[in-house]
């Protein structure tokens, strides 16, 4: 289908976007990539008045770093970051995640700001933030203010954003050296929303987990940090033994949504299953 | 070319049609796989490299010996994967009798998940063997 008519604005400038916002807030809606937006007007199952799209602002476009924290600008494509060095080399758990993002195609057009914003479970992006311990800043006309993950997700495709707030930026805190990376997931088709998946940042000196961070796909309707097996990980020699049981801690109070590609029980199987490799994966890459 | 194409194409609809395309309807009887995010059809992601070999018997019955071909692919192909997943199976005395044969229907017969009635009841391969002696 063609998408509901809407009228559409595309300021240069982040205030030109703040003061539609500002406007419109209510009836509008934000374009950054439209990977997600524009499939749901196509289908009817979006219909905003406004579309403010953010395709012509360069200076939301940006990777930076400074005294080792990582600041991304709303409107970096998700292929811009997957392709970043300072990334791969600093925040490794990114650049895999994104690998996992849709195909390529969809990358090249997908905003980071974008997946955030959009707040679906099942995306890579959301839970690599989440496990990263990441802190969005938002902006309005009335001002700026700064929101970390346990915060902004708020329940399915909703965000603790104010209809005139836009994302602005991801900040995302060094992460301590020694720690293993892993992101795992599973999807009937190469580049499908995953039915299930895990990532892990595991901190680990002289054989023994220090930090553990623990994140769920498509397991509850946000993103999840999985923090009863975090607790299990901690303080441990991570064996077999050991990553088994903290991915059954992380799946025991989880209750997934169920659908024709895959029950909930299902689901809860296949998300132990990817806690347990995503556990094994971080731990060897924290020894090297 | 075109025929290897051709078969090709037909083998990639039949791993596709043993694994994965499924029509589902609610209980309504309204189709539930109405777009090709949920009707999923198989992308070159999921078709191994597929080698054609040609036996050619030329058909005496029409100038030029030409015979059909294309379908065979497609009719072969789901018989030789779910063959190998009831090959795989066998050591647990199930076997699957249906498509699309999913991970989700493979762990119900196994047992790890409990049984489910959304799709086809696995073989019980003792009772199929007495009922062929």
């Amino acid at each position: 289908m063609k998408p509901p008519l809407f009228e559409y604005h595309d300021p240069s400038a982040v205030e030109g976007a703040l003061d539609l916002l500002a406007q419109h807030g209510e009836d509008a809606k934000v374009l950054a990539g439209g990977q997600s937006l524009v499939p749901l007007l196509n289908f009817r199952l979006a219909s905003p008045d406004h579309l403010i799209d953010l395709g012509r602002v360069p200076a939301l476009a940006y990777i930076r770093r400074r005294d080792g924290v990582l600041r991304i600008g709303t409107m970096t494509r998700q292929a811009t970051l997957e392709a970043s060095p300072l990334v791969a080399e600093h925040w490794p758990l990114l650049t895999g995640a994104l690998g996992f993002v849709a195909h390529a195609q969809i990358r090249n057009r997908g905003t980071v700001g974008g997946s955030v914003a959009h707040a679906d479970p099942a995306a890579e992006l959301p839970v690599a933030f989440t496990v990263l311990d990441a802190t969005f800043h938002l902006r309005s006309r009335n001002g700026t203010r700064s929101v970390g993950w346990r915060d902004f997700f708020i329940t399915h495709l909703t965000t603790a954003l104010e209809p005139e707030e836009l994302l602005v930026e991801i900040e995302v805190p060094p992460v301590p050296p020694g720690t293993g990376w892993a992101f795992t997931e599973y999807s009937r088709r190469h580049g499908d929303f995953a039915l299930g998946g895990a990532a892990a940042l595991l901190t680990i000196e002289d054989g023994v987990c220090r930090r553990a961070r623990l994140g769920l796909l498509a397991a509850a309707d946000t993103p999840l940090r999985a923090e009863a097996a975090e607790r299990v990980l901690g303080g441990k020699t991570i064996t077999a033994e050991v990553a088994a049981e903290a991915a059954r801690a992380a799946v025991v109070d989880i209750n997934p949504t169920g659908d024709i590609h895959g029950s909930s029980e299902y689901r809860k199987q296949l998300i132990e299953g990817m806690v347990r490799r995503a556990i094994e994966q971080a731990t060897e890459r924290a020894g090297r | 070319m075109i025929v290897d194409g051709q078969v090709q194409g037909g083998v990639a609809q039949g791993i596709g049609g043993a694994l994965l395309e499924h029509l589902v309807y609610d209980d309504q009887g309204t189709l539930v796989t109405t777009s090709l995010m949920d009707y999923l059809m198989p992308t070159s992601a999921e078709i191994p490299p597929i080698h054609v070999l040609h036996q050619e018997s030329p058909s005496p019955n029409v100038p030029g010996g030409f015979k059909g071909m294309g379908e065979g692919g497609a009719v072969n192909a789901p018989v030789a994967v779910v063959a190998a997943v009831n090959d795989a199976l066998a050591p647990f005395g199930v076997a699957a009798n249906h498509t699309p044969v999913t991970p989700e229907w493979v762990l119900r017969a196994l047992g790890i998940l409990p049984a489910g009635n959304d799709a086809g009841e696995p073989m019980d391969l003792k009772r199929v063997e007495a009922q062929l002696k």
